[in-house]
């Protein structure tokens, strides 16, 4: 399977059958207030305007001239880290004689080394900040999970909403968010990557020279677990037809240690497949609801699961994840299910060779955690797992949280 | 079989039509590991009334395209079609839309043998009992309300409901709580014989495995197989005014940003499906320039707070409709209104030069939506059942003169336009 070149905080993927090239900066602070909301204004701020480009329609002009240059933002927790991260992407030199991607790359650098922070700026960056934190607010699921994550991490970063908080946001000003860029690009951790139809040792100095401004020494640290063990229930009352139920088990497992794989493959197992445990016996055995799945927030050594029920039949659902979580402490599963696990996670990391922010993602995590693992030899481990392992891994699960969003609860 | 080249996206396309009338597409992905078949049925949610070869009307119970989709994957063999699939390491889904049921598996796999042959078998063979159409009920109706909990969705649908007074788009694909509890076994085998003929279904496969053999494998799998004889029931919709159905319209749900939609209905072109996807785009770039950056007053619009980064707009050109929607979080839905009639009435001169930008924009888009097989499998399918070539369609900018932009204002008549908003509600 394909894999990265690693340059130091530069990872470079040379691949022929993309018609674009992709490149994404991720720039790794620490996950805690006020730093998350900073975060998220710069995230909106430089990819606006910047100060060689002091108005939208300069940057609207120079992503058409290199034809459809998109220039995105994000940002993501991972654990005790804050991840902000630019994406750009255009297409490849080979489709246009007017060498988009050279002209891209000077000029995202220049956005992100020459940003304009002003109060023009900031203030339609808070607006926009807060907006988008209401409208989390205003779905049921999105807003059960943060609530679920508040309970569960109480004092902990993962308690921390990874898109701000709207008095923080309110508070800050130009000379506190200035101050906070040059200081993070002083002392954070970046990686680049990029992928697609590009000559390796012709971008690797190009991409040197122009983000010369971030600093390749930086660490930040990212993952913990073993959060409260003490189990915890909430509710939040809202006019709405189906409630939403969020349970959160703490695995007592890092990401780091080599037991995680186990974890992985349980998750999937209990509610990653058409035929996984909560599917089979809530939603298709059943008819309690439409949707029900499990995931792993990875960093922080959680498993959630999340699902849309009648308020009334909550405690007929909890109960039945208990009896799939037990069936997995006692290896009382089919062994078919664990082999499908595999296979069917092996194929999505063939598959992720195909999909840029799949690779990414997975070579991100990688550079994060074991430096040297590539698809092939993730895939190798996955294969090795026994019933024992998931059974083993299960039995540390502590479930933390069971938060609703949905009408009141009928005494 | 006949082979296409598209040299200018360094694509190609081989297709075929098997003896029973079912039309096979493959677009080979060199160098991709990974493989996405789609099985495409023209039945959707805006079929439920349809006419026989006999000019008789036949209506369903609204969602019934939907239901019918997750019904399919129940098999009479007592197989579960979603763990047959997993245990052959690939990832099958479907979805019901406007116009059409897809069917779909995508794998890491290199041997896509088994997979191909199972997806077009469990298609292909309905086998349902009255007690699982009423299991399935109680599923469906937590999906819907899934939706409607959702504010964009529900704005959505209420939009439509507002803009379009008998046109089945006003009816959630799902249908409603009421009418999926009215759906029947004989409803929906009635309606499965009269749509899944192979003659009327089409196969798209993206992959960089061995179009030959892929090919080969379908034909024998649909040479062993007979099917009865198939004449086509057609969409039937009632012609409806260009007049909007309620010219304003408020809901409440428990929120606290208040979304507001501006709607236009407009009379469509006459033509060919790519006439009016050429309309689409005419207006789609028309709102580009003058609601995004390129408008010399959209910094002032943002900078007095009066649209935020969560504005935009929506175009639909179809056959039956044109239809164009604003959307923004504001308190005011006058402000709303003012915005958009003061965007419209911008000077075209003004923004005009920008144009030639745009078509760069989305020459590079084009190219770069080939990148995605999944993406790809279904465009391409959607494509064909509109009577498009897909790979002609990303060229359909270039068909675009300025005078044609020009000319799109006049779409924009107050007269049939309809305003919804979505509010908290008072406790």
């Amino acid at each position: 399977m394909e894999t990265f070149q690693h340059f130091g905080r530069f990872h470079l993927l040379e691949s022929e059958k993309f018609k674009d090239i992709t490149v994404s900066l991720r720039i790794l602070g620490e996950n805690k207030e006020p730093y998350v909301s900073m975060r998220n204004l710069l995230a909106q701020i430089l990819i606006d305007r910047g100060a060689h480009y002091p108005h939208k329609r300069d940057l609207s002009v120079m992503c058409d001239v290199c034809y459809g240059l998109t220039i995105d933002s994000k940002t993501t927790a991972y654990g005790k880290a804050h991840s902000l991260e630019f994406k750009f992407k255009t297409i490849s030199d080979r489709y246009a004689a007017d060498k988009p991607f050279e002209k891209a790359v000077s000029f995202v650098a220049d956005l992100l080394r020459y940003p304009l922070i002003n109060e023009a700026t900031l203030s339609e960056a808070k607006v926009n900040v807060n907006a988008s934190l209401l409208r989390y607010q205003d779905n049921p699921s999105q807003y059960a999970m943060i609530q679920a994550c508040a309970l569960a991490g109480k004092g902990s970063s993962l308690a921390v909403f990874s898109q701000g908080k709207k008095e923080i946001v309110d508070s800050i000003t130009v000379d506190q968010l200035e101050e906070y860029y040059r200081r993070m690009l002083k002392t954070d951790r970046f990686d680049l990557f990029a992928i697609g139809d590009f000559k390796s040792q012709e971008l690797l100095p190009r991409l040197r020279s122009e983000f010369a401004f971030l600093s390749e020494a930086n660490q930040t640290q990212s993952a913990y677990s073993n959060l409260g063990l003490t189990y915890q229930t909430g509710h939040s009352e809202r006019d709405v037809d189906q409630a939403n139920l969020i349970q959160m088990y703490s695995l007592n497992a890092e990401i780091f240690d080599s037991e995680y794989i186990a974890h992985r493959l349980a998750c999937v197992m209990l509610g990653q497949l058409p035929n996984s445990l909560l599917f089979a016996e809530v939603r298709e055995a059943r008819s309690l609801c439409y949707s029900i799945y499990s995931s792993m927030i990875q960093f922080d050594g959680l498993l959630t699961i999340s699902t849309g029920i009648d308020i009334e039949k909550q405690a007929e659902v909890e109960a039945l994840i208990e009896v799939q979580i037990d069936r997995l402490k006692t290896g009382n599963v089919d062994p078919k299910l664990l082999r499908t696990a595999q296979d069917m996670l092996i194929s999505s990391l063939k598959s992720a060779t195909d999909d840029v922010s799949s690779l990414i993602n997975f070579y991100h995590q990688r550079a994060l955690t074991i430096q040297d693992e590539t698809l092939d030899s993730f895939a190798q481990r996955l294969s090795e797992v026994k019933i024992e392992d998931i059974r083993q891994a299960v039995s540390k699960w502590r479930k933390l949280v069971a938060y609703t969003v949905g009408k009141k609860v009928s005494a | 079989m006949i082979q296409k080249e598209y040299p200018r996206f360094n694509e190609k396309l081989i297709e075929t039509t098997l003896p029973n009338g079912m039309r096979v597409f493959f677009i080979p992905k060199p160098g991709f590991v990974s493989s996405t078949v789609v099985y495409m049925v023209p039945f959707g949610s805006l079929d439920v009334v349809q006419k026989d070869a006999q000019g008789k009307l036949i209506e369903s119970n609204a969602g019934v395209a939907h239901f019918l989709e997750h019904k399919l994957f129940e098999s009479n063999t007592g197989t579960d079609i979603m763990e047959a699939f997993s245990a052959l390491s690939a990832n099958v889904n479907a979805f019901t839309s406007f116009n059409e049921t897809c069917y779909y598996f995508s794998t890491g796999e290199a041997d896509i043998d088994a997979p191909l042959n199972l997806l077009l078998d469990f298609v292909q063979n309905l086998s349902i009992t009255e007690a699982s159409v009423e299991k399935e009920k109680g599923i469906i109706t937590q999906e819907l309300r899934m939706y409607m909990n959702m504010p964009e969705a529900r704005l959505m649908y209420e939009t439509y409901r507002a803009v379009f007074k008998s046109h089945p788009i006003r009816i959630d694909i799902g249908g409603t709580e009421k009418s999926v509890k009215a759906i029947t076994k004989e409803e929906l085998e009635d309606i499965y014989q009269a749509n899944y003929h192979p003659s009327n279904s089409v196969l798209v496969i993206v992959s960089g495995q061995d179009p030959r053999h892929l090919i080969d494998l379908v034909a024998k799998n649909q040479a062993a197989k007979e099917f009865p004889p198939f004449t086509a029931r057609k969409r039937w919709i009632e012609k409806e005014e260009l007049k909007v159905h309620k010219k304003h319209h408020t809901f409440a749900m428990d929120i606290q940003a208040k979304k507001i939609t501006y709607s236009f209905k407009f009379q469509p072109v006459e033509g060919t499906p790519m006439d009016h996807l050429v309309q689409e785009w005419t207006v789609r770039i028309f709102l580009e320039l003058m609601f995004s950056s390129y408008n010399p007053s959209y910094q002032t619009w943002l900078d007095a707070n009066r649209i935020n980064d969560y504005f935009g707009y929506e175009v639909d050109v179809t056959e039956e409709y044109g239809f164009a929607m604003f959307y923004g979080e504001k308190e005011s839905e006058q402000d709303l209104v003012d915005l958009v009639n003061e965007g419209l009435n911008t000077d075209f001169d003004t923004v005009a030069p920008y144009f030639e930008n745009l078509k760069k924009r989305y020459y590079g888009q084009s190219i770069r939506s080939l990148n995605n097989p999944d993406d790809l499998a279904v465009s391409y399918a959607r494509s064909i059942l509109q009577n498009l070539d897909y790979f002609e369609t990303l060229d359909a900018v270039n068909r675009i003169s300025l005078d044609d932009l020009r000319s799109v204002r006049q779409l924009f008549d107050r007269e049939k336009a309809s305003i919804v908003s979505v509010t908290g509600k008072t406790k």
